[in-house]
């Protein structure tokens, strides 16, 4: 469906003329300045600055500790989002079969979105501590994410789940509360039980919120956990946390090497058109026009 | 109400165009990043400066991390809005001196006839600093790593507890009773493990790290941890690892929790904690050296820490205020005064003999541990210290190594060889970038 | 609807135990908030806030000057998040309710842009930002971050789905675009607009390498950088929990305020509007 179309010539350009002047000064021109660096070795102060072709981008593709970034962030985005899209479901189904309490428990999960990603962090940090934590202290098994790169990675998988939480479940809540009722009723009356009801009937309906959840996540979990990662682990133990932002982030930023940061930009920047595709193909196309 | 929420965001909006200041006053700005009561102590200096130079004002302005600071203070330089002062650790070192932005102190000092006697200055700090025996940057926060640990649980384990092990043999002794008595869970960790098991512990026992004495002769290309001397260490730390008596607890200062609740018995870390642990054990605290590997000569312990960096391209006016500035910090009184209060080192020969005649030393002799040694008879003739292109990046780079050697993911020789190949890369492109 | 009182009493059993979980991390912050250094780290650790409540809390409120700070964010946060509420209304109603030849290429560029990282970027928007010399000032603080893909993106589904026969009517009243955008369009969009508010002041609350690397006097620092300043690093000191966690808990209030208070629309607001 089409929406109407007012029909003038210069207002639509007077309308996004601001936003895009925004965006071309500060985003768009410092973007393609960074990016351009790509292709030089330059020494941070600007004093030097040598075109150097491909070599940068050679240097990454032939270190393992790349590679390993790239698989590490795979398993972080997908840990994040996989884990979070599910749990907020179940849990937004919870809340919207509750009668009663409904307001106290959307507050109660909507919490933990209010801190920033690296107080996140810091906290379950201090929760999960090997040496004092109260998490460690209760496990039956040992939890030691200090050494052990893989129980480094549940930790910041948690930690970044968990502050996405109370956002995915508003969306969700927010589309099941447009699920008509009567729908599901009618569903009952066939017979459904009440997890057919929710596959036949509910989960379609959320699929635009599900779709759309995912690229959030997605994005969040690419590209804006630098800052949570940088709090907990800094990467470590042995590059197990080390997703390809933050190694962006700290070879431009603490490393001081413009150059490998800016190819890695360059990197980060494909995948990015990549989500934005997607986004545009199936979100856009398929979902939200059924 | 929602007409005046507008106004009043409006009136504060307009608001915050005006600037506030004060005319007059030479105005230094001082970027820094030190946190927590630290933090408090260097303001609390400041405001005494600015107090008793009424024509002086000293911002401080805290400027996140370490590397926050360096970066953000590059990248006002680059834009003509460098800050007077900086400071800056001791990695970024390399940094500075190749950037030919900087103006170094002693340069300062003589420009604007303040007398200071440089040779007053600790040795091994000055060494650290210095380009061909004139210091580039003032020492502010320093420290050095050292061993300390825990005399109660030494007691209880049967052990002297005024008898810290010495050489790599009393640690694996004392580390095996300490364990095997319950006292503990395991023997001994170390903070900055990069900072302390791959740069102290070579010069400790006379070992190079790079070629070109350390990037003191000449920009360095080549590391050379994965010597015989370092696959030994590694493997003597890997071994003990599996014995319970040595572990591995993490990057900076994230050991040191495990110290303090008695989990472990020994740690070598910064003296810079010393007062944190004072306040946060309930138990004894003692001091000792750097344990030493049999079969090795004896060298120095590295310096740690920050140093305060002057930008080049300000007035002759402002120049005058920071060298006073500078002067006033190096002081002894006030050096004494940063020493009782951080734990950081005093930077002087004067603080030190100042905090001797107190008796200082006598009441806490976990502090002169640093200074002896520091001081110790070396058996090589010194490393000054160590000076890397990229030494954030490479600390980083080794730093993963080992904690791939305590994961059980590589072996010792292995790691030492990815992280000797990897580190020259950085240090071959640091060169192509910075120097040629 | 058809439930029995057994499978009532699961569904909040089973919430009631995902509430203690998700709530306990900021529950155990604030114990750790009231009490003592050694506390911190002693074995087994507290589960009951102790008696240090308000020595930390003065602490961390004095140390760090938290209520400039908490000005100054709130400053930035609301400034930030009405500028591109604002920018976003505009273009996302030229890109739904006009044809014109850049219109994909603008929201393209609108999504793709503002997607990149903030530290990729930082460093040449700072040299552009300086160049005007706008370095220390709230103009150079807020007009870099005021573009919103999020903001655009959301608001063209929303006004997408609004009914057309909105638009003819007010052409058939005699109206303009204009007169649709403020007369019908946004009172329409009311609560998503609101919804959209609380994400976009969550974000701009959170940002901490912008404000830090653009603003070096001190009395324009934002809350994010009080806490960081209270967290030591290097070869400083030892972690002082429960000193941080006072700052931790007040930084949080002002977000926490916003969710709260717009919590109905928060949620409503994240579908289409009220027809």
């Amino acid at each position: 469906m089409e929406q109407y179309k007012f029909k003038s010539k210069k207002l639509p350009y007077l309308l996004s003329i601001p936003q895009f002047i925004i965006v071309t000064i500060f985003i768009l021109y410092p973007t393609y300045k960074s990016l351009e660096l790509s292709l030089f070795t330059t020494s941070i102060f600007g004093g030097n600055k040598v075109f150097v072709g491909l070599q940068n981008f050679n240097d990454l593709f032939s270190s393992p500790d790349y590679l390993k970034t790239v698989v590490v962030s795979l398993i972080f985005a997908g840990g994040v989002t996989i884990i979070g899209l599910a749990l907020s479901l179940l849990i937004s189904v919870l809340i919207n079969n509750a009668l009663k309490g409904l307001t106290i428990y959307r507050t109660a999960f909507i919490w933990p979105y209010a801190l920033s990603p690296a107080v996140a962090g810091a906290i379950w940090m201090f929760i999960m501590h090997p040496s004092y934590g109260i998490l460690t202290s209760i496990l039956p098994f040992e939890l030691n994410w200090i050494l052990n790169g893989n129980h480094a990675l549940i930790l910041i998988i948690s930690a970044a789940t968990w502050r996405m939480l109370g956002y995915n479940i508003a969306f969700y809540l927010a589309g099941l509360q447009s699920v008509p009722v009567s729908l599901r009723e009618a569903a009952a009356l066939d017979g459904a039980s009440g997890f057919q009801k929710f596959f036949r009937i509910t989960f379609p309906l959320l699929t635009p919120t599900t779709f759309f959840l995912l690229t959030m996540n997605l994005v969040y979990s690419f590209f804006r956990t630098f800052g949570l990662i940088h709090t907990v682990t800094k990467g470590g133990p042995s590059g197990m946390t080390e997703i390809m932002v933050y190694k962006t982030y700290k070879d431009g930023f603490i490393n001081l090497v413009p150059g490998l940061s800016a190819a890695q930009s360059v990197i980060l920047l494909a995948i990015v058109i990549g989500i934005i595709s997607f986004q545009f193909k199936y979100l856009e196309r398929k979902v939200h026009y059924a | 109400m929602k007409k005046y929420l507008v106004l009043f965001l409006l009136l504060v909006f307009i608001g915050s165009f005006t600037v506030v200041g004060q005319a007059q006053d030479v105005e230094i700005d001082f970027w820094y990043a030190l946190s927590g009561n630290i933090q408090e102590v260097t303001l609390s200096m400041v405001e005494d400066f600015n107090e008793s130079h009424p024509d002086i004002q000293v911002n401080p302005v805290h400027r996140g991390s370490y590397s926050e600071v360096l970066t953000s203070s590059i990248a006002a330089y680059r834009t003509g809005n460098a800050p007077h002062i900086v400071q800056v650790y001791e990695v970024g070192t390399q940094t500075l001196l190749d950037s030919n932005a900087i103006k170094p102190v002693y340069e300062l000092f003589e420009e604007n006839n303040v007398e200071i006697n440089w040779d007053n200055f600790i040795g091994p700090l000055k060494a650290y600093y210095s380009v061909e025996g004139n210091l580039s940057s003032l020492p502010f926060n320093s420290s050095t790593p050292f061993l300390y640990y825990n005399k109660d649980a030494f007691e209880e384990a049967g052990l002297d507890p005024e008898q810290p092990p010495t050489t790599f043999k009393e640690v694996e002794e004392y580390g095996k009773q300490l364990v095997e008595s319950g006292v503990v869970e395991n023997g001994l960790t170390v903070g900055w493990p990069s900072w302390v098991l791959a740069e102290n512990m070579f010069t400790w026992h006379g070992q190079p790290i790079t070629n070109n004495k350390n990037g003191y002769t000449d920009h360095a290309s080549e590391l050379k941890i994965n010597s015989e001397f370092g696959v030994e260490l590694f493997k003597q730390f890997k071994e003990w690892e599996e014995e319970n008596i040595f572990t591995y607890e993490g990057r900076e200062g994230t050991p040191n929790p495990s110290f303090l609740t008695g989990q472990t018995g020994m740690i070598i870390t910064s003296t810079a904690y010393l007062g944190g642990f004072k306040e946060g054990a309930d138990f004894e605290i003692g001091s000792g050296f750097i344990p030493h590997k049999e079969g090795y000569p004896q060298g120095n312990s590295l310096i740690g820490g920050a140093t305060l960096w002057v930008y080049d391209g300000h007035s002759d006016e402002e120049y005058q205020a920071i060298t006073e500035f500078l002067d006033y910090i190096a002081s002894a009184d006030q050096q004494v005064r940063w020493h009782k209060e951080t734990g950081y080192l005093p930077v002087t020969q004067d603080a030190v003999d100042q905090l001797d005649e107190e008796g200082w030393f006598e009441e806490n002799p976990n502090h002169s541990t640093a200074f002896n040694q520091l001081n110790v008879e070396t058996d090589t003739g010194e490393f000054a210290g160590l000076r890397l292109g990229d030494f954030v990046a490479i600390r980083e780079i080794v730093l993963s190594e080992i904690e791939s050697i305590f994961s059980g993911d590589k072996t010792v020789e292995n790691a030492l060889d990815d992280a000797v190949e990897k580190s020259n890369q950085r240090l071959q492109r640091y060169i192509e970038a910075n120097v040629e | 609807m058809h439930k029995t009182k057994f499978q009532s009493f699961l569904n909040h059993l089973l919430l009631i135990v995902l509430v203690i979980i998700v709530i306990f991390p900021v529950y155990y912050a604030f114990v750790i908030s009231s009490i003592s250094f050694k506390e911190v780290f002693s074995m087994p650790p507290k589960l009951l806030p102790g008696t240090n409540l308000m020595a930390n809390y003065s602490h961390a409120w004095n140390s760090v000057n938290l209520g400039r700070l908490l000005i100054n964010s709130l400053i930035f946060a609301l400034f930030t998040t009405f500028g591109k509420i604002f920018l976003s209304i505009l273009t996302s109603f030229a890109i739904v309710y006009f044809d014109f030849r850049f219109k994909n290429f603008i929201f393209f560029i609108t999504l793709l842009t503002l997607m990149m990282p903030v530290p990729v970027r930082i460093m040449s928007t700072y040299e552009v930002v300086s160049s005007f010399g706008w370095i220390n000032s709230y103009q150079g603080l807020i007009f870099p971050m005021i573009a919103s893909a999020t903001g655009t993106f959301l608001l063209r589904q929303i006004f997408m789905s609004v009914p057309r026969e909105l638009a003819e009517a007010t052409i058939v009243d005699g109206g303009g675009p204009l007169t649709f955008l403020f007369k019908v369009l946004i009172p329409i969009a009311k609560t998503n607009i609101a919804a959209l508010f609380v994400i976009l002041f969550i974000w701009a609350w959170n940002q901490y390498l912008w404000p830090l690397i653009i603003t070096t006097n001190p009395n324009m620092n934002v809350v994010q950088l009080g806490i960081e300043a209270v967290i030591p690093k290097g070869g400083t000191a030892l972690p002082k929990w429960n000193q941080i966690m006072p700052v931790v808990i007040f930084t949080m209030i002002p977000p926490l305020g916003v969710i709260l208070y717009l919590q109905r629309s928060f949620v409503q607001g994240l579908i289409e509007p009220e027809k």
